[in-house]
């Protein structure tokens, strides 16, 4: 059994809105391993932003942690008080957001800003020793210690992305969760930022979680991926097996869909529109787009069936 | 109007020469060093009817200014517009309505691009009432059908629905319905399916096809997706700040690529089937469009780039096979297979 990082035990997140409840994030059940790269990958509204959100605490009212345990270190996260939550954010578990623009302050030099998360964190009190820790970290993200001094607007997108990343890393956490992190940025840089992730990760022995709506960037990136769809993991295995041979019909739909620079000169697509979660299709969610639903999946939800190495949740593989 | 000047018996569409556009940034009351931004400078190309162009290229490279251009949302500041035999590059408004017809552009974002409060199905009928192709009541009975066509169905259903209560990719349908209402010849599709989940992209692409199918219609894609350019386009201009640097038939420029940026593109693309590829690296990022590199605006980015290439711009020129590229020492033919074996 392989250790795991962090370890998410039937955790669910509603959005309680005017029109009615969201599950935005449905008893999802899975084990990180330590050391790992591990993408959850899926379309709008598929819960994958609201679960990196929960894995921090930090969801956005009206949006509540409902129920489940979030295993890290051996501490579940959802019971821990505030303060110590505050504590292990940036330190333990980081995170870096999609628009490197809106995640820093405009009229503040960057260096000061990666100097911050030292001395929230109690490293130094002294803002010269924060300042010569932040140059160091700035180098570790490849920019030129001297840039400490830039305002982000001085900078290339790739470069602030690459600010982010090195305050996120800062402390060397255990977890990084990267949020969409290219998804601005052009191909050329987007593959270097991801260079840089899995430079870090080997280098600081973090574990990384990629949220993303590509598949085929998860797919050269992971060691593992997680397919999300209506708040559900429905696929959660290692990359070259969920590639290869995809069990759920919606991970076969998504690789199908994606056009491919060196694949097929076609693209298949998924018919029909993904469920209003406020008012979700009965038994499994995506049986009104499925190709191979048959009789029990618009009755019966399907729940979690190991096949080998992976976890699916459909009813082909429940009997 | 201008009288056609010249029949052209070529089925050549659309023709582009030299085309230029430079904004000009500061220099206001506030004062500051006015800063000249060269976003199209000097772009030539032909298109044929019922042909799909794709321009593709890093963000800032000119390649939505360069649509909005032949469109004539935006003016040049210098170069040719001919459509269709004529001059369109200095019509007044009044003389470009006939062509406004003929010519239709679809956006990126279909949330933006459509009026949140009028109904959808108004919103797919008005182009013809504004063109005066129909009274109100013929109107709404093509918008009716024009519902159809696209998907949206029941038509009677859809027609009084305002945008917030439709998903994006119904949404991007009602904008290309509204782009197609009036049988253009020519379309400008801007990133159209980049906002759009991947799901449903190959729906939306299919529809684009069925229309250019229906209409003979011509067609330049804006996208920053290669692997997007390769399904739908059947030429490729590839763009460099403000320039076109390779072009020619979409597989040959992708696949086998003579200019380096190209192949650092193709290569950087995230691929499924090619997971573990050799990346041709480039250095650093897009330079400053206000202050452009001398010579080859990219070399300083390029791995081959020689002592000429600093002073010396290189102009598109033909290869061997028939594609455009422009540079001074161009990737042998065949360069990309090799790499990705080796």
């Amino acid at each position: 059994m392989v250790e795991s990082v962090v370890r998410l035990e039937d955790v669910s997140v509603h959005y309680y809105t005017f029109t009615g409840v969201v599950k935005a994030v449905d008893r999802v059940t899975l084990d990180i391993p330590r050391g790992e790269f591990v993408s959850f990958v899926g379309e709008s509204g598929s819960g994958k932003s609201t679960l990196a959100l929960a894995l921090l605490r930090l969801v956005p009212p009206p949006g509540r942690i409902v129920s489940g345990r979030i295993v890290f270190n051996g501490m579940d996260l959802l019971s821990l008080p505030e303060q110590k939550m505050r504590e292990l954010r940036g330190k333990s578990i980081s995170m870096v957001f999609q628009d490197p623009m809106t995640s820093l302050d405009p009229v503040r030099k960057v260096g000061e800003q990666i100097a911050d998360v030292y001395i929230e964190h109690g490293v130094t009190t002294d803002m010269e020793e924060a300042l010569k820790l932040a140059r160091e970290a700035l180098e570790m993200v490849g920019i030129p210690g001297d840039r400490v001094n830039y305002y982000p607007h001085q900078l290339s997108g790739g470069q602030r992305q690459r600010v982010l990343i090195a305050a996120a890393v800062a402390l060397k956490p255990s977890l990084l969760i990267a949020d969409e992190p290219t998804t601005a940025l052009d191909v050329i840089v987007q593959a270097k930022i991801m260079d840089l992730l899995e430079d870090l990760m080997r280098e600081l022995k973090m574990s990384v979680i990629l949220i993303t709506h590509d598949i085929a960037l998860a797919a050269e990136r992971s060691d593992r991926i997680a397919v999300m769809y209506a708040g559900r993991v429905v696929e959660y295995g290692p990359v070259d097996a969920i590639i290869e041979n995809p069990l759920h019909p919606y991970t076969r739909g998504l690789l199908e869909s994606a056009p491919d620079l060196w694949g097929e000169k076609r693209i298949k697509g998924i018919p029909g529109n993904p469920p209003d979660l406020r008012n979700p299709p009965r038994g499994c969610p995506f049986h009104p787009r499925c190709p191979r639903r048959f009789d029990p999946c618009d009755k019966d939800e399907p729940g979690y069936v190991k096949v080998d190495d992976r976890i699916v949740s459909c009813h082909l593989y429940t009997r | 109007m201008p009288l056609v000047h010249e029949v052209i018996v070529v089925s050549v569409l659309l023709s582009v020469r030299g085309l230029k556009k430079y904004f000009v940034q500061g220099g206001g009351i506030l004062g500051g060093e006015k800063e000249v931004v060269k976003a199209v400078d000097g772009v030539s190309f032909d298109m044929k009817r019922g042909e799909t162009l794709a321009l593709v290229g890093e963000s800032g490279c000119g390649k939505t200014t360069t649509g909005r251009l032949v469109l004539r949302l935006l003016e040049p500041d210098d170069g040719e517009i001919i459509f269709d035999g004529v001059n369109i590059t200095h019509m007044s408004m009044k003389e470009l309505r006939p062509f406004r017809r003929r010519m239709q552009m679809i956006y990126q974002d279909p949330y933006a691009s459509l009026n949140p409060r009028k109904p959808i199905g108004e919103a797919i009928a008005e182009p013809l009432i504004v063109h005066g192709l129909a009274e109100k009541e013929e109107a709404k009975e093509q918008a009716m059908k024009m519902l159809e066509r696209v998907g949206l169905t029941p038509a009677e259903d859809f027609y009084d629905r305002i945008p917030s209560q439709l998903s994006g990719g119904q949404r991007q349908r009602v904008v290309i319905a509204r782009a197609m209402i009036l049988k253009p010849e020519f379309v400008v599709a801007d990133e159209p399916v980049s906002m759009i989940d991947v799901s449903m992209r190959a729906s939306i692409l299919e529809l684009l096809k069925g229309f250019q199918e229906e209409y003979g219609l011509a067609m330049i894609f804006i996208t920053h997706d290669l692997s997007v350019a390769r399904l739908v386009a059947d030429k490729i201009a590839v763009m460099y700040l403000g320039k076109i640097i390779e072009y020619g038939p979409v597989d040959k420029v992708l696949r086998d690529p003579r200019h380096p940026y190209t192949a650092a593109l193709a290569t950087a693309a995230p691929s499924i089937t090619m997971r573990r590829r050799k990346r041709l690296d480039i250095k650093g990022e897009i330079a400053d469009p206000r202050n452009l590199p001398l010579g080859c605006r990219f070399h300083p980015r390029c791995p081959y780039a020689k002592e000429d290439c600093a002073s010396k711009e290189p102009e598109l020129r033909e290869m061997d096979d028939g594609r455009l590229t422009a540079c001074h020492y161009p990737l042998e033919e065949g360069f990309l297979d090799h790499w990705l074996k080796g």
